[in-house]
């Protein structure tokens, strides 16, 4: 019987001391990257930040990636630091319009409506479809919808409604399509896209294959 | 401890590596399901692909052989997957021929900028090889560099048909009878990889610092593959230098010279795809799709025809430049593999050396740096599932 709690002590403090290698070696990793490719100061700023991410609990990856696309992009030191911070400035919003159990992909997507300007109450109303599966392809959808000139509020009217009706993932990304198509064929963007999510609404989560009938 | 065991001590590893995060997956909401429950079904849902290499090769001492190498790959995929299967035919002529044929199994790892590989092959053979190989391959990719250490388990092998004096210098076949040579060795060897356009260059140089050395300790050669004009299934191959002698397959070692042809047939890759791509304002063309060839690994595809040169970067490159390939099945599809976790990503891409762009068909948004990137979803299991059907 000792025996036995000695073996689970001793598998409790393996784990433990795995968890802690684990999630050091990723912060390690993480520091590494910036470390190479970013000038001290920065590379210490951004760091500093990501730390204040950790006890926010929020996703990290993110901010490394916004700081080494800034290094990409030939950004100075000052936009990097910028950037991340606007970063988690959304990503905090986010979280907190759409709620703590969401996934990366999710509150990712809705730090970047956010950034293209949409409002946390706006965010809020998808707080509801949370546990949709379409959720990220839903918020990408929005922020298409925000990012090519259909006023944010009609945009998450159209999202809201598409998720209400349980359309899947790739509904989102055929809408963009009509959408674009109809564009380029020279209708407004607002009209194309209420005409075209009125459809696919229409045709309903059953249909699999077809982008909508044109309306 | 025996070979045997060794090897089927890595296979048992490699099984339950794969199988734990599936059965981890299963208990997931549907949204996350992997595509296979295990992992040789996920591997057997999956195209094969086969590849027929014959070589001519001029050794040391002018002589001349020939080899066809052929293998069957699941999945259809040129790149490193996760998890590989490989059914190996070889046959070798020249001065003393040798069949061979067997099965490899590939693992691979990302962990942060490198990947980790491994990979077990058991082998038999006829002829002036041996009768019973196993080998193990352990080594780690960067970006440009490949390590490797190999070592080979050979039963009843003959020796070569070329003797070596000193590191360099080697002398016509003395025919040897078969004899029982059952020994080992280790090698180390270091490969540099360079894709210009759309030839693909290596250096390779290594070190025998372990069991038998037959031939030389030390080599380097080069290689260059060129995509053949003519048919974009077929490749030359060109390569030279000093190299060991792998006596698993009845490779000579020391000097040598081979020009050969690659040629790839069979199933495309899978077409397990998005809905179709969203051509931006302005354009009138498909632009950007994403392929999934297996769990956490992506073929991306943007159409761009008549372009010399296509570069991807973003979240999935840690924001590095990579050269995209020109597909093997249309001149004017551009594409590259990427290892990473279904889901949400920012890319950009340029064309001809030109500026930094979204790629066609993605969601266009600020980058928060002045300019703006793509939205690049790879999709979960699920999603592809809900696609195809």
């Amino acid at each position: 019987m000792r025996s036995r709690s000695r073996l689970r002590g001793t598998l409790r403090t393996i784990s433990a001391v795995l968890l802690v290698i684990l999630i050091t070696g990723e912060a390690e990793a993480q520091d590494l990257r910036l470390r190479e490719r970013l000038e001290p100061g920065t590379a210490a700023t951004v760091i500093a930040l990501m730390d204040s991410a950790r006890t926010l609990e929020l996703p990290t990856e993110p901010l490394v990636q916004k700081a080494l696309e800034g290094e990409s992009k030939g950004a100075t030191g000052d936009a990097i630091v910028r950037a991340v911070r606007s970063l988690i400035h959304d990503l905090v919003t986010a979280r907190k319009a759409l709620g703590g159990e969401i996934g990366e992909g999710e509150l990712l997507a809705a730090a970047t409506v956010l950034h293209v300007g949409g409002t946390p109450g706006q965010l809020e109303r998808l707080r509801l479809h949370r546990s949709h599966a379409a959720l990220s392809a839903g918020l990408t959808g929005l922020a298409y919808l925000i990012s090519r000139g259909v006023p944010a509020e009609q945009s998450t009217d159209l999202i809201v409604a598409m998720l209400n009706a349980r359309l899947p993932g790739r509904a989102f990304a055929t809408l963009q399509e009509l959408v674009e198509t109809d564009v380029r064929a020279g209708a407004p963007v607002t009209t194309a896209a209420t005409a075209h999510v009125n459809a696919l609404i229409r045709m309903g989560p059953s249909d699999r294959t077809s982008g909508g009938r044109r309306p | 401890m025996r070979p045997t065991t060794i090897t089927l001590l890595a296979c048992s590893f490699a099984l339950i590596a794969y199988a734990a995060p599936s059965l981890a997956q299963a208990r997931a909401p549907d949204g996350a399901r992997l595509l296979g429950t295990n992992p040789l079904a996920f591997l057997l849902e999956r195209q094969p692909r086969l590849f027929v290499t014959p070589m001519g090769e001029i050794l040391a001492g002018g002589r001349f052989a020939q080899r066809v190498d052929s293998r069957v790959t699941w999945p259809a995929d040129t790149a490193l997957p996760d998890l590989a299967l490989h059914f190996i035919v070889s046959y070798t002529s020249g001065h003393e021929s040798y069949r061979r044929s067997g099965v490899r199994i590939d693992l691979a790892h990302e962990l942060g900028p490198t990947r980790l590989t491994g990979s077990a092959t058991l082998a038999s053979g006829a002829g002036a090889g041996p009768q019973q190989t196993i080998t193990l391959t352990f080594g780690a990719i960067f970006p440009v560099l490949r390590f490797e250490v190999r070592t080979a388990w050979l039963r009843s092998a003959t020796s070569q048909n070329s003797r070596h004096i000193g590191d360099d210098i080697s002398i016509p076949a003395i025919p040897r009878p078969a004899s029982k040579i059952s020994g080992n060795y280790t090698d180390g060897e270091l490969h540099a990889l360079r894709n210009l356009d759309r030839i693909s260059l290596g250096v390779t140089g290594g070190y025998r610092f372990g069991g038998e050395a037959w031939g030389s300790r030390r080599w380097l050669f080069g290689e260059a593959g060129v995509p053949a004009p003519v048919w974009n299934r077929l490749s030359i191959i060109i390569a030279g230098g000093v190299r060991p002698e792998r006596v698993e397959f009845a490779q000579p070692g020391g000097r040598f010279a081979q020009f050969g042809l690659r040629l790839e047939i069979g199933s495309p890759r899978e077409s397990v795809t998005l809905p179709p791509p969203v051509s931006p304002p302005g354009t009138n063309t498909a632009a950007t799709t994403v392929v999934q060839l297996g769990l956490d690994h992506y073929l991306i595809r943007l159409y761009q025809p008549a372009r010399s040169s296509v570069e991807l970067k973003g979240d999935i490159t840690d924001w590095e430049v990579v050269p995209l390939r020109r597909s093997m099945e249309r001149d004017d599809l551009w594409e590259t593999t990427v290892h990473k976790p279904a889901g949400y990503y920012h890319v950009n891409i340029r064309v001809d050396g030109g500026e930094w762009i979204t790629p066609p068909g993605l969601v266009a948004v600020p980058d928060r740096f002045g300019g703006s990137t793509g939205i690049l979803n790879l999709p979960t299991s699920q999603e592809v599932a809900d696609a195809q059907s």
